[in-house]
């Protein structure tokens, strides 16, 4: 009778459990799979016929238009869109930011404030974005999570896009997990980098006027000394804190090990238009945490990766003056070659599962994981790239670009690997 | 090159001023057999302050207005007017009209003049009692447009303006609208039929009733389809609400009244305009009418005891052993928007929701004038506006906060 009682007790309090679990499990599923990647998400927005002409038209603008968004019998109401990108704004396929509280105070979908709509136009491959991302992720750097979708305007197919998560405070809480207070990290400064110049991190003097490149996304509102001031006390330490006494200066700004390996990745991923940039700085987000001065840089569109199979793993270091001291200091200069190599050993990791049972020779002929991503993103989205009409690119240009990415997931591995043993032999 | 074609009239007519049979000054006027023209100058200078951030709204100083008109008449039953604004380079014109007056009961007016729609618009801003036009007269209230327009009275009880205009009228600021919309090139609206009609049952009778005035208004015009909803600013210009897209049917309905015993006035006014939105919705369907409505009730009271009606002259005008006369006003006012219902929806800011979230802007101005003499006045006001929607409000999550004005008129 007495274990009957308790029985029955226990399954009320597991039901209770599971009655108050359920809806935030539900909630979290579902962003999980809208930024699911096994398959093409397929997203309908709904407008006004001629909101979509003009926002096509003004192209280059940041007008927001009302709209419908719908993914598998979600619909949010009044969403706001409007066009994004730099280089990537496009008439004909246009970049779209969706807000979903653009019109309503605190509307959420499946609780993202946000997301982006990749054009892609500016990669005929249309993978490297995503796998960038994914790559970063898997190197243990939080970055946007991606999948290719297929967008839709009032049901009529637009292209195939990227569905980026926005970096925003829900991305900097999901990212970071709790905080010194056991609350949630996230109500630290967040900012978006406006590239405006060619710009590698010298100190720009102290008018915080010259630091608002740094655009900030949280806290917009507050004194400018609370915003910028401590971007530009950590400039002036990179730059002009004596070599004896670099490290623990520097350190109180940024995590210098994180950093390398930030730099690492990009320069593994042969990307061009990122930290170490051919034009200065560009594409990364940074959060400064609560209550601390030391900022993360976060990875941001990575459509210009995987320029070539030779591209230097030591490009750019010396031009930019945060990745020069860096590295000048031998454990920050060990932490950044550990990475690479780490990254040419994620690259080339063979499937578990074939890799079953065989000998490390045959092991090593085995595709590597960056083959084999590229070949199963290319597999998903092939048809549908081949049927977009609105890439600025043609089908061979899309399959050649493939070609390329292959053959950089094949080979770069070994090039990153010759050059880091190269390195160390200096 | 307009002000030069002004002074080439002016030029033209100073040969016929020698021989002019009478000849006043001031305000220069000419009179030649049955032609008469009659010179004005006009001017406002503001000073406001607003309690606020400096970088929302910096203190200013403001030569306002600086109007020169010439009004007469051409022969008996011709009339006209010429009022040019000599600060508004992009339109300087502002009323330029025939008046053919044989018929009082149907007297027939073309050209460019004030819509007939609301008494508070319909009032000279230099004959006004504060500083700024009520919302409602300022915005609802289509202003001028060029039309032809029929007018009369029936009696001394009952008076009618009717008319059609080529637009709807410039008080809707349309213009700076067009940038956003790709579609429209011109004011959207092709067409306005306004009418205003104007009771005084008591005009015959000695008791304080004899003084108190009805209006009712009435325009109807159809909007092109765009981002041409009306724009809801507060009393200095802000915008507390962005225009939503319309496209259909606009109609204009209002009434009024004036009461102006002895030393005293009482206005009231409500307005209401409603635009269409067929088609306009997400997915291109029908959404409910965007509705923007408001009224104010004033009051004024001359303490030195001139009487209102017409127009207060000072008994006593300073310069002349006197110091001018000392009246008091006080108005209280809102200008709301939101949809004709909220089709299932909450509500939302978007320029296309079925369901708007609502604004409103509500107001009270209290002040004093002081006439010098019948031609300067000094203006005192200070206003207070609360904003419903903090989003929206002018000041960032300020909803309430005071505007000071203080205007030098002067009137020749």
């Amino acid at each position: 009778m007495t274990g009957l009682t308790a029985t029955k007790t226990g399954v009320r309090a597991m039901l209770l459990v599971a009655a108050v679990l359920m809806p935030h499990a539900a909630w979290a599923q579902s962003m999980e799979e809208f930024f699911d990647d096994s398959v093409v998400q397929d997203i309908h927005l709904k407008l006004q016929s001629n909101d979509w002409a003009a926002l096509k038209k003004n192209y280059k603008e940041n007008i927001y238009y009302g709209a419908e968004l719908r993914w598998k019998g979600v619909t949010v109401p009044n969403v706001g869109i409007r066009s994004r990108g730099l280089g990537s704004r496009s008439e004909h396929k246009p970049g779209l930011r969706v807000d979903m509280d653009r019109f309503a105070a605190d509307q959420t979908f499946l609780g993202l404030k946000s997301f982006v709509l990749d054009n892609l136009v500016q990669d005929p491959s249309m993978l490297r974005e995503r796998l960038s991302m994914a790559f970063f992720r898997r190197l243990g750097l939080p970055a946007p999570r991606e999948a290719h979708a297929r967008l839709f305007i009032n049901d009529a197919f637009v292209g195939v896009y990227a569905v980026v998560e926005t970096i925003d405070k829900g991305f900097v809480g999901r990212s970071f997990g709790g905080d010194s207070k056991g609350g949630t990290e996230n109500d630290g400064y967040l900012f978006e980098y406006d590239y405006v110049k060619e710009y590698r991190f010298n100190y720009m003097g102290s008018n915080l006027d010259e630091y608002k490149i740094f655009n900030p996304k949280t806290h917009e509102k507050d004194a400018a000394a609370k915003i910028w001031g401590p971007i530009e006390d950590m400039i002036q330490a990179v730059n002009e804190t004596p070599d004896a006494i670099f490290n623990r200066e520097a350190s109180d700004y940024l995590d210098l090990s994180k950093f390398a390996a930030h730099i690492a990745i990009e320069n593994f991923l042969a990307e061009d238009d990122g930290v170490l940039g051919y034009a200065g700085m560009n594409n990364f987000y940074m959060y400064r945490f609560e209550d601390s001065k030391r900022s993360q840089f976060l990875a941001w569109d990575k459509d210009n990766t995987f320029h070539s199979v030779d591209f230097p793993i030591m490009n750019r270091i010396g031009e930019n003056v945060l990745a020069r001291r860096t590295l000048a200091e031998p454990q920050y200069k060990n932490a950044y070659l550990n990475t690479l190599l780490d990254a040419a050993g994620s690259a080339m990791e063979p499937d578990a599962e074939a890799a079953k049972d065989k000998d490390d020779k045959d092991k090593a002929a085995l595709p590597g994981w960056l083959e084999r991503e590229v070949r199963r993103q290319y597999e998903q989205i092939r048809t549908l790239a081949r049927s977009d009409t609105f890439k600025p690119y043609s089908n061979d240009d899309f399959e050649a670009s493939i070609e390329g990415l292959l053959t950089f997931a094949r080979e770069r591995a070994n090039f990153v690997k010759d050059r880091v043993a190269e390195e160390r032999r200096r | 090159m307009r002000l030069a074609a002004l002074c080439a009239c002016l030029a033209m007519l100073c040969p016929r001023i020698a021989a002019a049979q009478e000849f006043r000054f001031p305000p220069p006027s000419l009179r030649i057999g049955e032609f008469r023209a009659d010179l004005h100058v006009r001017m406002h200078f503001d000073f406001r302050a607003l309690d606020s951030d400096p970088e929302v709204a910096p203190d200013e100083f403001d030569f306002r207005r600086f109007r020169v008109s010439l009004e007469g008449r051409i022969y008996d039953d011709l009339e006209y007017e010429v009022d040019v604004s000599a600060l508004d380079k992009a339109n300087p014109w502002r009323d330029v009209y025939l008046n053919y007056r044989k018929f009082r009961a149907a007297e027939v007016r073309g050209g460019k003049f004030k819509i007939p729609f609301g008494l508070d618009q319909l009032t000279s801003e230099f004959s006004h009692s504060f500083i700024e036009r009520s919302l409602i007269g300022d915005q609802i209230a289509p202003g001028r447009d060029k039309g032809v327009m029929v007018h009369g009275r029936g009696g001394d009880k009952f008076r009618y303006l009717a008319g059609y205009f080529l637009h709807d009228g410039d008080n809707m600021q349309f213009l700076e609208d067009l940038d956003q919309n790709e579609f429209v090139e011109e004011p959207p609206v092709d067409g306005t039929f306004a009418g205003r009609v104007e009771l005084t049952p008591w005009e015959q009778s000695r008791g304080l009733l004899r003084r108190l005035q009805f209006g009712g208004n009435f325009t109807r015009g159809e909007v092109d389809e765009g981002l041409f909803g009306m724009r809801g600013r507060t009393v200095r210009q802000f915008t507390f609400f962005d225009p939503v897209y319309v496209s259909g049917e606009r109609i204009r309905l209002g009434v009024d009244a004036l009461w102006t015993p002895g030393p005293f006035s009482v206005t009231a006014e409500y307005n209401r305009l409603t635009d269409q939105r067929n088609g306009q919705g997400l997915g291109d369907v029908d959404i409910p009418d965007v509705i923007a409505q408001g009224w104010y009730i004033a009051g004024t009271w001359a303490l030195t005891g001139e009487r209102k009606a017409g127009g207060i002259e000072p008994r006593h005008p300073i310069f002349q052993g006197g110091s001018g006369a000392v009246e008091l006003a006080a108005r209280f006012e809102e200008l709301r928007f939101s949809s004709d219902g909220t089709a299932g929806e909450p509500p939302f800011r978007n320029p296309r929701a079925a369901n708007i979230l609502p604004n409103r802007d509500r107001v009270i101005t209290v002040g004093g004038n002081w006439y010098l003499n019948r031609f300067g006045k000094v203006l005192f006001n200070a206003v207070r506006e609360t904003i419903q929607d903090p989003v929206r409000s002018p000041m960032p999550e300020k909803t309430r906060y005071w505007t000071g004005v203080v205007r030098l008129q002067f009137v020749m």
